[in-house]
Parts: C-alpha cells; sequence; structure tokens
C-alpha cells in the first residue's frame, strides 16, 4: 500500500469533512446544560456533527454522525431495505456501514487500533481493506473449515472497524469515543469488568500520554521565560516523558488527579476518568494554550468551558474555548462563563 | 501480585512501543525484487514487547492467551500505521495451549548408590564390529540399571565374530549370593553411539558384592566387581530465587553455552532486557538492585547486545561469578582429552531429586556426563512449553583441578517418562568448554531452588580401542 496516497486521502477526507462539519454547526442545535439541567454535559456535546459520502450502488450518499449516533440518511426504509437483503438483495454499502459502527460502537478493540493523538494517522483505506480480505481468506483456507469459525470472526470484526476507520479521522474519532463512553460509566452488559481494566488502562495511558508530552514540552518561548507566564515548576516539569505517564482509573466523582513526584519532576501520575477519552480527548480537547484539560463543564457550539490544568500538581481553572477553524482558542465565550 | 498487573504493564509496554514507532522515522524497505515497497520489517519495538510478554508467561505471571491478544493488538495497531505487515490484522491465536506438564512425585526415600563398571565387551552392531561399554551400576529403591554405550569400531580388532548386540544371553545376571536377576537393555537417544540402559530385575540388595553377566551362549559370564563409589560431597543452602531471577540466570546460563533454553530465546530475552526486567519488576517476581540482571547486562555488553541507560551502569558494576569469568577465559578451546570414564557419584537430594552421575566421555569440544535421575524432569526449552515454569531447572556448572570452568546444558536421552514412571529416566549434561587435558578431577555443581550441591568424581579416562570412538 502507498501510504503517503493513504495519508494524503485521511487529510482529504478531514478537510472535506471540517467543511461539511461547518454547514451542519448550528449554534442553537446543541447547548449541553440547557439539554441536561446543567448537571454534566453529554459526552459527545464537544464534537461537531460531521458528514461523509460514499458511493452506495452507483450513487453518492450521506453518511452522518450527530450527537452521538452515525445514521444513513439516504435510506430511510433502513429496515425494509435489510429484509430485501436478507431475501437475496446485495446490503447497500450505507446499511453496512452504519451496521459495522453499531456492531463495534462498544468494542475495545477500536481503541486498540485507533489513533492515539491529532497527529497520529492510520493508513487505512480501501487498499489495505482488500489485503485484509484476501490474507484473511487464504489465512481461513490454510486453517480449514473446522477450525477456521473464531479467524472468521476475526476478521469480520477487524473488517467491520476498518470500513469505519476508512471514512477518515474524523469518523477515526468517534467511533473511538462512542466505545469510550460505552465503557465509562459500567462495562456493557456480557463483559467483566476486571478482566477488561487493563485494556482501559493503557487505552487511557496511550491517549494521555502523547497529550503530556505535547502539554509539557517547552515551547520556543520558554527560553526567554522571563517573558512567558510559563513556571519555573512548569519549565521543570516538561523533564517528564511520554513514556513516564501512570494512569489509574478514576471512578468517583470529580474530574480525578494528576500530580508528579516531588521536584524532581520525571514522572506524571494522573488519575482519570476514562470518560476523559470521550468527552475531552476525542474532540481535541486535550491541550489548549499550555493547559492540560480534564473536563468539559459546558458546551454551546461553537462555545464550550473547560476545566484545565496549567502544570502538574497545580489546581485546575476554567477556560472558555471557541472553534475556530479546524481548532479550539481560548477566549469568546462570556457567556458560558 | 495479579495477572491483572502484568497485564497492565504489557498493555501500556505496548502503547509507548507503538508510540516510539510512529514517532520515530521509518526507511523505506526493498522487497525481493529490490523494488521499494514490499513487507515492512518487523518493529523492533514488537520483539521486546513480545519478550516481556514471553517472561510474564514464563513466570506465572500472565496466561499465553492474554500475552498473545496484547501481542497481536499491538502487531495491528503498527498494521493500520503501515508498520507491519496485513496478517497482523488477522490476529491468529497462540495455537492449542501446551500440556501442562505431569505432576513429577519425588524422588522415593531410601538409598542410592553407584558403582563403576568399567567393562567392555565386544559386540557387532548391524554388523559392524565394536564394544559394549558398561560405565556404572546405580541401585536406586525400586531400580538397578546400568548404564552402557555401543561403541562402533571402524577397523575390527581380532580375529573372527563378534556377539550380536546386545551380547547378553537369556540367562540373565548371577550375583554373589547366587541371586537371579533378569536382564532387560533401553536404549536411549544419544549424539553419537548407541546409549542404553540395561535394567536388572528385581533390585539387588545394598550389599550386593559382585554380578556375573552372562553374555553369548559361547562366552563366559562377564563379572562386574560391584564397589560403591564414595565421592566428597557439598551441600550448601543458598539464597532463594525469585522466578524472575531463577529465569535471567537461566538466560545467562544459555548465553554461556549451558542453560535450558534455545539460543533464539535466550537472545530475544537478553535483547529485550530493559523492557523483561521492567515486567518481572512491576509484578514482583524481581526484587529491586538482583545481581541476576546486572549479570546479565553485563554478559549482553560483553555480546555486543546494547542494554543502555541504568542497566549499562548497572553492567559496569556487576559482580560477576569467578565461574563466569573462568567460563570466558576458556571460550574458544578445543583441546580436550578424547576418552570416556566409568564416573560414579551421587549427589546430595536437591528439590527433591535424586540425582546420580553414571558415565562420563570426552571429546576436544566437550565432555558429557551421563545422569540417572528421579523426582525431577528436565524442563521445556522454550520458556511457554512450560508455563510458570512449574519445572524449574537446575543450573549445572563443572571445575576441573586445573581450574577451568564448565557450563552444563542438559540434553534429554529418550522420552519424559522413563521405564520406572514419571520423573524418572537418564539424560546427559554436555560440559562446556571441554576439559583441560591435565584434568585429574572434576567438581559438578548443581544449584536448584534453594541448596546448592556439589561432588568431585576423578578422571581416569580410558583411551577408546583403535578405531573406535570416545563415547
Amino acid at each position: 500500500m502507498n501510504h503517503d496516497a493513504a495519508n494524503d486521502a485521511a487529510h482529504q477526507d478531514a478537510a472535506s469533512q471540517e467543511a461539511t462539519n461547518r454547514h451542519l454547526a448550528d449554534p442553537d442545535v446543541v447547548t449541553a446544560e440547557s439539554q441536561h439541567g446543567g448537571t454534566a454535559t453529554p459526552w459527545w456535546a464537544a464534537f461537531a456533527p460531521v458528514q461523509a459520502e460514499i458511493d452506495c450502488g452507483g450513487a453518492a450518499h450521506r453518511l452522518r454522525w450527530q450527537e452521538g449516533h452515525l445514521s444513513a440518511p439516504d435510506h430511510p426504509d433502513a429496515d425494509g431495505e435489510l429484509v430485501l437483503a436478507a431475501l437475496g438483495g446485495g446490503r447497500p454499502p450505507c446499511l453496512v456501514l452504519a451496521e459495522a459502527w453499531a456492531a463495534r460502537a462498544a468494542d475495545l478493540d477500536v481503541l486498540t487500533l485507533g489513533p492515539r493523538s491529532p497527529g497520529d494517522r492510520l493508513a487505512v483505506g480501501q487498499e489495505l481493506l482488500g489485503e485484509l480480505r484476501e490474507a484473511g481468506q487464504a489465512s481461513l483456507h490454510r486453517v480449514g473449515r473446522r477450525r477456521s469459525g473464531g479467524a472468521g470472526r476475526m476478521l469480520a470484526r477487524r473488517e467491520q472497524i476498518l470500513s469505519v476507520f476508512a471514512l477518515g479521522p474524523a469518523f477515526q474519532f468517534r467511533l473511538s469515543a462512542t466505545v469510550a463512553a460505552a465503557w465509562s460509566d459500567a462495562a456493557p452488559p456480557g463483559h467483566d469488568p476486571e478482566a477488561t481494566r487493563p485494556a482501559l488502562v493503557a487505552a487511557l495511558t496511550g491517549r494521555l500520554a502523547p497529550a503530556v508530552e505535547s502539554w509539557l514540552r517547552p515551547s520556543a518561548s520558554d527560553d526567554q521565560a522571563s517573558a512567558t507566564n510559563v513556571s519555573a515548576a512548569h519549565i521543570s516539569a516538561a523533564n517528564v516523558g511520554a513514556a513516564n505517564v501512570s494512569v489509574t482509573l478514576h471512578e468517583g466523582t470529580g474530574w480525578g488527579s494528576i500530580r508528579s513526584n516531588g521536584s524532581v519532576a520525571d514522572h506524571l501520575h494522573a488519575r482519570l476518568p476514562l470518560a476523559w477519552l470521550a468527552r475531552v480527548w476525542a474532540p481535541g480537547l486535550a491541550v489548549l494554550a499550555r493547559h492540560l484539560v480534564v473536563d468539559v463543564l459546558a458546551v454551546s457550539w461553537p462555545r464550550a468551558r473547560v476545566l484545565a490544568l496549567p502544570e502538574p500538581g497545580g489546581g485546575p481553572r476554567e477556560l472558555s474555548i471557541v472553534r475556530e477553524g479546524e481548532d479550539w482558542a481560548v477566549g469568546g465565550c462570556e457567556e458560558l462563563v | 501480585v495479579g495477572s491483572e498487573a502484568a497485564e497492565t504493564f504489557l498493555r501500556v509496554e505496548s502503547e509507548t512501543c507503538l508510540r516510539k514507532a510512529v514517532a520515530s522515522p521509518r526507511p523505506r524497505w526493498l522487497d525481493s525484487d529490490f523494488e521499494l515497497g514490499g513487507s515492512p520489517p518487523t518493529e523492533d519495538g514488537l520483539l521486546r514487547v513480545q519478550a516481556a510478554a514471553l517472561v510474564l508467561v514464563a513466570v506465572g505471571a500472565l496466561e499465553l492467551a492474554v500475552a498473545h491478544g496484547v501481542v497481536a493488538g499491538l502487531a495491528a495497531a503498527l498494521t493500520v500505521r503501515g508498520q507491519h505487515p496485513v496478517a497482523g490484522l488477522l490476529g491468529r491465536g497462540p495455537g492449542p495451549a501446551p500440556d501442562p506438564p505431569r505432576p513429577v512425585p519425588p524422588a522415593p526415600p531410601g538409598t542410592y548408590l553407584a558403582a563403576p563398571a568399567d567393562l567392555a565387551i565386544p559386540a557387532e552392531l548391524d554388523g559392524q564390529a565394536g564394544e559394549l561399554r558398561l560405565y556404572t551400576l546405580v541401585l536406586a529403591p525400586d531400580t538397578a540399571v546400568i548404564t552402557t554405550a555401543h561403541a562402533r569400531a571402524w577397523e575390527r580388532s581380532g580375529d573372527g565374530p563378534q556377539p550380536a548386540f546386545p551380547p547378553f544371553g537369556g540367562s540373565g545376571a548371577t550375583d554373589d549370593a547366587g541371586r537371579a536377576y533378569r536382564l532387560s537393555y533401553e536404549a536411549l537417544a544419544g549424539p553419537w553411539d548407541e546409549m542404553g540402559a540395561l535394567h536388572l530385575s528385581p533390585a539387588p540388595p545394598p550389599g550386593i558384592r559382585r554380578l556375573d553377566l552372562a553374555t553369548d551362549d559361547s562366552q563366559a559370564p562377564v563379572r562386574l566387581q560391584v564397589a560403591w563409589a564414595s565421592c566428597p560431597v557439598t551441600d550448601e543452602a543458598i539464597a532463594p530465587l525469585t522466578a524472575g531471577e531463577a529465569l535471567l540466570n537461566d538466560v545467562t546460563e544459555t548465553m554461556l553455552g549451558g542453560g535450558h533454553l534455545t539460543g533464539i530465546v535466550a537472545t530475544q530475552v537478553a535483547s529485550a532486557l530493559p523492557e523483561v526486567t521492567a515486567a518481572l519488576s512491576a509484578t514482583g517476581h524481581l526484587p529491586p538492585g538482583s545481581p541476576s540482571v546486572a549479570r546479565l547486562a553485563a554478559l549482553c555488553e560483553r555480546r555486543a547486545i546494547e542494554v543502555g541507560g541504568p542497566l549499562a551502569a548497572q553492567a559496569h558494576e556487576a559482580d560477576v561469578p569467578e565461574s563466569w569469568r573462568g567460563r570466558f577465559a576458556a571460550s574458544g578451546r578445543f583441546d580436550g582429552p578424547v576418552g570416556y570414564a566409568p564416573v560414579a557419584a551421587v549427589l546430595p537430594e536437591i528439590d527433591g531429586a535424586r540425582l546420580v552421575l553414571a558415565g562420563l566421555s570426552s571429546s576436544a569440544h566437550a565432555a558429557t556426563l551421563r545422569v540417572r535421575h528421579w523426582g525431577w524432569q528436565p524442563p521445556d526449552r522454550s520458556l511457554l512449553g512450560d508455563p510458570g515454569r512449574i519445572r524449574r531447572p537446575l543450573s549445572w556448572w563443572a571445575r576441573d583441578d586445573t581450574g577451568r570452568w564448565h557450563t552444563g546444558r542438559t540434553r534429554p536421552t529418550g522420552p519424559d517418562e522413563g521405564p520406572g514412571g514419571p520423573g524418572t529416566g537418564e539424560f546427559q549434561v554436555e560440559l562446556m568448554p571441554p576439559l583441560d587435558p591435565a584434568a585429574t578431577s572434576l567438581t559438578v555443581y548443581v544449584t536448584g531452588a534453594s541448596r546448592r550441591v556439589g561432588v568431585t568424581v576423578p578422571l581416569d579416562l580410558r583411551t577408546p580401542q583403535r578405531g573406535a570412538s570416545a563415547q
């Protein structure tokens, strides 16, 4: 596979989706606090709606994600079409993708494969999917019909995940958030929470670590510390490498804690809820203006109010932020403060 | 520390590996036609995580299926980033779980004795002349056996035909008190010649003074004078090792030419020493400041395996045992004397096992000890063949009286289970480097979980008959 081409395609996907975001974004659509009585924002509150177009039987059809759900608006009678498909017709690609999304909405494999940071670009496209199907069929043929059950299920599962990922980074982050949200309050039915805790801790660690690295990395302006507001503690904490972040799942009230181990800040201990992935990391809020965002307090798209740490061990402060183009920026949200 | 800590460590380590792989510049690779493209090379970090998974399974901290799932997940994550072949997405399972090792009952209590047999009987095997050597008579509470080997002579010595192999008649053996014994021959697997064990049934009493073994009807019986060996032994308590330390020591000894692992497994573990030590420490299987880590790190540095970081500093300060230094000093020697010796010595009990040295052969490259055993089974070499290292290996070292140190590597000589039941039978210990030509005695040390035993045997090598091999 040509990975450069795949990355280019991913960038194009992202650009087109952001354009769609702007089109779909309506300041009156989502005001999380008003919808939820001011108690908590839903996990999807800081996400803009997103839409992709795919070839569905020769026609350009839309797949739309909004408020935590994926829909296929060009298939208003999806159930009827699926019944027809069961009777021998082909299943429309839109509905196959919608099914894939629903089937994998609580699959931790999504977090195993998915992006760890905005800069972590996946080389997933139709070419990789084709290679996977080819290799999978060859593998199933080798292991034989009697032993192919588990391998076949794994192949189908990975195909579903990658087919959604192939829609582009915006969908990759949203599916990741969906999975994280599904596991945030309690394990989905049929799953043992004890058995899956290591996977959840790793999913959180793998995404917090690059964010911490970005948070504590000295910037060019840090060389002129006197000319900035960066504290001495902040600069010394910049020695913290991403590999030196340990995470435990926070399961109580509040956002958790983040502290370094003493004056020589070479290790960071973070206690965060899994919901941080869905609410903060996935919408691209992890690090803003040299702050690590630990929670989203309120959203009225494109404005939000977040809780953020200026440095390890310090107390969080509230920041008002606003979506500007493809990035979040501090300020412009007075009505939410 | 439970398996959750082990799995969490491994998964977080996988995340670190993935982050490094994504951040590192990746060279373009050439396919088989020397064109850019083809399958990407295996990510180094994946091998390191595999090694950490391997040791966590080996010490019993993690189930094999869980370890495989974590490693397969990392391979899949690398694949979707173009850094692993597409097969990484198929998540093939670890295959059928290895059968758990059969429980090995402790060695039967009672008297264990060994006497040099030191006899050679002419015998033809497959039409080729040679001699059947009787090495050592071993007496255990329930069994008696004479270790044997057939050495082919490529030039026939003497006139006339030889008795067919095995050269024993149907009348068995008789002792000095007129008691009769049945003889049954068990063929063993050996590297060169026909190794075997001649079982006596019933087992003779310890007071036996001689055995007459009937050979071919036309020949006089072979008389074996029984003089039980009484070799000086040592038996000392040692600080117990954790499972992680024992495993790292096994890796080290394998890299030194002894040990119980395959070379590729030992090298993979050593090459990922930072990750492996972190995994064992995180799960409580490696105490802080363990000398096992520093010594393995020191060996890695000698073998051009980079360990880096704090381990490099530990390597420089490692307290390397005298035996290791001696082993280094004698590397590359091929000056061993050619011959064999009816070594007979009983080692003190160790880890519930009884071990009896029952013969030695020496070549220019190595010396080989034959060991009869009760209440012990050689562990699997693959690490994963014996999950949790239920059968912790014994460490074998030897020192001859010239001061040359030798590492011991065990080799099975037959099925896991001898005729005496599970945990009984014979194995070989290959000692490298070879014996010093001037050596006249050899002290063999065996280290177990909490004891170290030793025995010193004379080295009175017999020179093989002209044309016959030393074995």
